[in-house]
């Protein structure tokens, strides 16, 4: 035996020492300590639920993403998807659906930020008329000649009478303005607002709700919808508010839209709508995969739970082992506090690690407890031989598994190097807890008398013994099964498609493969970003070249062309409305003159419908038949109660503040001469203009990136352009490299500290081997399953990997430790051993096993790798290694 | 100075002749009874003049009338080249203005018109039994009756109206005899529910279309005309012309003109 070895049992044997002296004192601090550190970290402890917190920072990468977001703020929107059907009735629909969930989701500003699905001529600032064409400008500029007049007439002395003399004059052709037929859509429309509006106040009074609601909703003039380039589907785009201290980020913005969406498409049966994008496919993964981590820890905890009362007789070892691991886990919560102050997205699922691992260590000591009572030990005896035998193998055990999680500190993936310092701390305190802790507690019991008078039968397999008592043929079998299955060892892949993570149903992954195979959107877009315009102008053009390129989106889209010949066609058109006084006044309104201008209007309307009328224009006739009927009520009333013309101030007030603000912006339109990005109104500004003056250009795939070979096309494509490109396509490439790259190279370290360990705790190569033997026959083998069934390593489950090196190599040392033991004519497969560590291998399986019924594909899948992993590594330990005992006892003739 | 006056009288000379042939497609649009103004009518017809001025190579100008003295007036002060009228005018004035029919309008796509005569739900079933005035906007002149009812003519009064609607209400609330609608105008209030106060008690024979004629003996002038109204309806520039004049297109002028 050598030092370290040496020293491992010396160390033991002080902590039995100190557990024989003072039990009750040990297990009074720890539970005190857990109690503290449990209560500190529920006050203080925080979560850390931002992704980009995941990767380091100083990353060239993450220090271009971060800058991005910093200099043009959070981009990252949920995608409502309305399916128009293509058809123009389709599209109108699709529309007021659109519109009416809008002014849902705008009434809780604490939980929606922005909402996004249609550009009125207001939103696109006063520079709105240089997007016209020159016959569109000559056009308008002709037709604001025809309303100049009409206007300075109007603000002469503003209010209903004279609006609706006015509106009679221009539908009977007296004041001009007619001819253009587009615009006789719009001008009914109105009229029938404000005629419907003017019946509503006299019959109910005006209502709270439309105090202060524009008359005509002038300031969506010229609105135009998101629709896709075919017209298909109409996106909405919603900024959520993120709280990044609760886990689901979005959760209460989510829940609300949801709601909404739900509330909106029982208004309209029969449109088709869905939620996605990247926050949406995150929370509704977070969503799943907590759901899927319940069940299997539900299922788990009830069949761990009866297998250890099974093998453990009674309840209350099993509960010690579980008493102790949670003190272990309370300190967890308490050096996490101490030294992180949060848990990241990643960090939190130590919890499970601990279960994993750490009861395996409680396990060991207890069965040789058990092991030693049954040989008639006395409690204080039974605890020492189980901590002084078990202690050495359970300490070089928990090492090699700190080791698989220290093996990724100092990481760039931020994430896993704190999931590695708080995992492997937490086994570390696991191997404290369990060699502490649990001892005191077994002394305490025993001495008292608490167990069960009946005895557990030790559990042995001696049955084994017949199954490796022919060796060389168990390894034979073993070789040509392995040789046979090895095509599935050369097609073991990766997959790194974090879509087909995704549970299998879900709306937003629906919606998802629904924007990628009918329109040229992306919820993802690679950012490029230029110093000044003629930058933007040429990297557009050069990126108009790549073929994986699709959708360009940059501040010229809103910078109109031809700029210098639309200045001419305005010059000089804003002085027709020069001198007006455009200031809000409220005037009296006369009951008498209302009623003559309402009679006013009626002829007016009544000549219109002759002209429908032989015109055969039966839709527009009934429309105007119905404004009649209305203002012939209206008239009727005020007829009868003059005093009733009160209800229509209000209304009156709205109209005079609403075309103020209209001519007012009419003016400033005809006045403008130049559109440069300063022009342009904020919400505008912000999305393509930094706040350190760039520009940004974002950049669609025209391929579904989630493909991880598109994606990587796509963004080398894009790095030829500009190598510092960024946005969620190239964080997301190189964060998946970046994880692929943080596992591989953990393992490989892990197995080289691992090895260490095991030589300096034996100073024998071929003890470090043998040891291995069970972690690289169930690896290799599980690789060959993986190919043989088309299951592969993914984002979610490459986190199998350092469990399965810790559990594989603990059996190991485990099982060397007790051959070793071993006195003469002693068998294995007739000790405690090998059933504490089939015991530990099925935790492991029932624990993950679980997962198997996970919705979510990722999760699946790690339960998949976890339970196959676990059988060929106890295959690989249960039947390899000690059939290559048996062999080496053969060869040296014991 | 030969030369001086030789190229005075050159210019002189194209000067006439450019002169002679101004206003050899001008036309007036002639529709009595039809409601609006001319002045209301007036870009329309500019928007038209611009579209055959681009077509045939002229200078085009249009003029609308929906008042049948005004329209008279214009054709005995100024003579058009050629025009769009109602079938009443054309049957009441095709001799004295010798209109020729070169092609004929297709109002909601229609190949012919129909006009039927309504009457109060309650007044009598037969055309021969209508007492008091029946008014129409095509029934401003005597030989409405012989196109409505063919050989065999009512005994009733009729009279012109812009107000076409106005009367079918009426009609509708027994105040006036009877109303006759053309079938674009009877198209809109067949299915309504807003007329159970009539009836329709005489539809007439298939009728023709307001034809498109020339004002004298054809020539090829007006075979120029006819071809480009006649491709019309192929020409997406005019799309927007054409539902602005009410028609989906031209015809060739309809057989029964002649």
């Amino acid at each position: 035996m050598n030092i370290f070895y040496t020293f491992l049992e010396k160390l033991i044997r002080v902590i039995w020492k100190l557990v024989r002296k003072a039990p009750v004192a040990i297990v009074v601090c720890a539970v005190l300590l857990a109690a503290v550190c449990a209560g500190s970290s529920a006050l203080w402890l925080k979560l850390d639920s931002d992704q980009d917190n995941l990767i380091s920072h100083e990353l060239p990468f993450q220090k271009r993403n971060l800058e991005q977001i910093r200099n043009f703020g959070d981009q990252e929107y949920m995608f409502v998807v309305i399916k128009t059907g293509g058809t123009e009735g389709g599209k109108a629909t699709a529309a007021k659906f659109a519109s009416t969930l809008a002014t849902k989701l705008n009434k809780r500003p604490d939980l929606v930020k922005e909402v996004h699905y249609a550009m009125s001529a207001r939103d696109m600032g006063p520079g709105v008329l240089m997007f016209a064409s020159p016959d569109e400008l000559r056009r308008f500029a002709a037709l604001a000649r025809d309303f100049g007049p009409l206007g300075r007439e109007w603000f002469e002395a503003p209010g209903l009478s004279r609006f609706l003399d006015m509106t009679a004059g221009l539908l009977s052709g007296e004041k001009g303005a007619g001819g253009d037929s587009g615009m006789f859509g719009p001008f009914i429309g109105a009229v029938d607002n404000l005629v419907g509006e003017m019946y509503s106040s006299l019959v109910s009074g005006p209502t709270l709700e439309n105090m202060n609601a524009p008359v005509f909703d002038l300031d969506k003039a010229g609105i135009q919808y998101f629709y896709t380039r075919n017209g298909k589907l109409l996106i909405m785009r919603i900024l959520p508010k993120k709280d990044f201290r609760v886990m689901d980020v979005i959760g209460p913005s989510l829940n609300f839209v949801r709601s909404s969406l739900e509330t909106v498409r029982t208004e309209f049966p029969g449109v088709e709508a869905g939620l996605t994008g990247r926050p949406v496919l995150s929370a509704d993964e977070m969503h799943t995969t907590d759901q899927d981590m319940t069940i299997a820890a539900i299922i788990s905890v009830i069949v761990v739970g009866l297998l250890f009362m099974f093998i453990l007789h009674g309840w209350l070892r099993p509960m010690l082992v579980m008493g102790s691991l949670f003190c272990a886990m309370a300190w967890t919560f308490g050096f996490t506090l101490v030294t992180l102050g949060s848990l990241n997205l990643l960090s939190i699922v130590f919890a499970l690690v601990l279960v994993g691992i750490g009861v395996d260590f409680g396990i060991h000591i207890v069965m040789r407890y058990v092991e030693a009572g049954d040989s008639g030990l006395p409690p204080d005896e039974a605890v020492e031989e189980a901590l002084v035998h078990t202690g050495p193998g359970v300490l070089l055990g928990g090492l090699t598994s700190v080791c698989a999680f220290y093996a990724v500190l100092g990481q760039e993936f931020v994430g896993l190097a704190e999931l590695g310092l708080v995992g492997g701390t937490g086994i570390i305190f696991c191997l404290i807890a369990m060699l502490t802790v649990l001892p005191s507690m077994l002394l305490i019991a025993g001495r008292r008398n608490w167990f069960p008078s009946s005895r557990p039968r030790m559990a042995t397999m001696p049955f084994m013994e017949k199954v490796i008592s022919r060796p060389v043929t168990v390894l034979l079998v073993f070789g040509l099964l392995t040789a046979l299955a090895f095509p599935g060892f050369q097609k073991a892949g990766f997959n790194y498609n974090l879509l087909e993570l995704q549970a299998k149903g879900l709306e937003s992954v629906e919606y998802e493969h629904v924007l990628i195979n009918y329109s040229d959107e992306s919820t993802w877009f690679a950012v490029m970003t230029r110093p000044d315009l003629d930058s933007v102008k040429s990297l557009i053009v050069e990126l108009k070249q790549v073929p994986s390129v699709g959708r360009i989106e940059s501040i010229l889209d809103f910078l109109p062309e031809g700029q210098k010949e639309k200045a001419d066609i305005l010059r000089g058109e804003a002085e027709i409305l020069q001198g007006i006084n455009f200031e809000t006044r409220n005037s009296q309104l006369v009951p008498a003159e209302v009623a003559t201008s309402l009679e006013n209007l009626i002829e007016s309307l009544e000549g219109l419908e002759e002209k429908l009328f032989s015109a055969g224009a039966k839709k527009e006739l009934e429309q105007v038949g119905e404004i009649i009927d209305r203002a012939d009520a209206c008239l009727e009333i005020l007829q009868k109660n003059p005093a009733d013309a009160v209800n229509l101030t209000p209304l009156q007030d709205r109209l005079v503040s609403e075309l103020s603000g209209s001519f007012a912006w009419l003016k400033e339109i005809l006045g403008v001469q130049s559109v440069t990005p300063k022009d342009l109104p904020d919400h505008l500004r912000s999305l393509y203009v930094g706040k350190d003056g760039s520009f940004m250009v974002k950049i669609s795939p025209v391929e579904n990136v989630w493909d991880f070979e598109k994606l990587t096309g796509f963004v080398a494509d894009l790095r030829k352009i500009d190598p510092n490109v960024t946005g969620v396509p190239v964080v997301v490439l190189e964060s998946s490299l970046l994880m692929r790259e943080t596992f591989l190279e953990a393992a490989g370290l892990t197995i080289i500290l691992v090895s260490v360990i095991l030589f300096l705790s034996s100073f024998s190569i071929s003890y470090v081997l043998l040891t291995l033997v069970p972690l690289f026959a169930g690896i290799f083998w599980l690789l060959e399953i993986m190919g043989l069934t088309g299951l592969s390593f993914n984002l979610a489950n490459f986190f199998a990997i350092p469990v399965l090196i810790a559990i594989g190599v603990d059996g190991g040392v485990h099982f060397l430790a007790r051959w070793k033991e071993l006195s003469k004519g002693e068998r294995l497969y007739h000790t405690s051993t090998p059933v504490a560590v089939g015991l530990s291998f099925c935790t492991t399986m029932i624990g993950f096993g679980g997962l198997l019924l996970a919705h979510h594909r990722g999760l699946a899948s790690l339960g998949g790798i976890m339970v196959t992993g676990s059988a060929t590594c106890l295959v690989g330990c249960m039947v390899v290694l000690p059939a290559v005992f048996r062999l080496i006892e053969r060869i040296k003739g014991k | 100075m030969f030369r001086k006056i030789g190229a005075f009288v050159f210019i002189l000379v194209l000067a006439l002749s450019s002169a002679a042939f101004a206003g050899r497609f001008n036309f007036a649009i002639i529709q009595p009874g039809q409601p609006g103004t001319t002045a209301e009518a007036q870009p329309v017809m500019d928007e038209l003049a611009e579209y055959l001025s681009a077509k045939l190579g002229e200078k085009v100008q249009g003029v609308y009338y929906n008042d049948l003295n005004e329209a008279l007036g214009h054709l005995r002060k100024s003579k058009p080249a050629w025009g769009i009228t109602g079938l009443t005018f054309f049957k009441s004035y095709a001799k004295k203005f010798t209109m020729t029919p070169v092609a004929s309008t297709l109002p909601q796509g229609m190949q012919k018109d129909v006009w039927r005569l309504i009457v109060p739900i309650g007044n009598p079933d037969s055309p021969l039994k209508v007492g008091g005035t029946v008014y129409g906007s095509m029934l401003y002149t005597p030989q409405s009756l012989e196109l409505l009812f063919g050989t065999k003519g009512g005994e009733f009064a009729v009279e012109g109206t812009h107000k076409a609607l106005r009367m079918l209400r009426k009609v509708n609330k027994g105040k006036v005899a009877g109303v006759v609608l053309d079938a674009v105008q009877y198209s809109v209030i067949k299915d309504s529910d807003r007329y159970s106060g009539t009836k329709v008690i005489f539809t007439s024979a298939e009728l023709p279309n307001s034809p498109v004629v020339w004002f004298g003996e054809t020539n090829d002038d007006a075979l120029r005309l006819q071809a480009v109204l006649l491709d019309m309806d192929k020409d997406p520039a005019a799309k927007e012309l054409l539902k602005l004049l009410q028609t989906a297109g031209f015809n060739p002028a309809d057989k029964d003109l002649h």
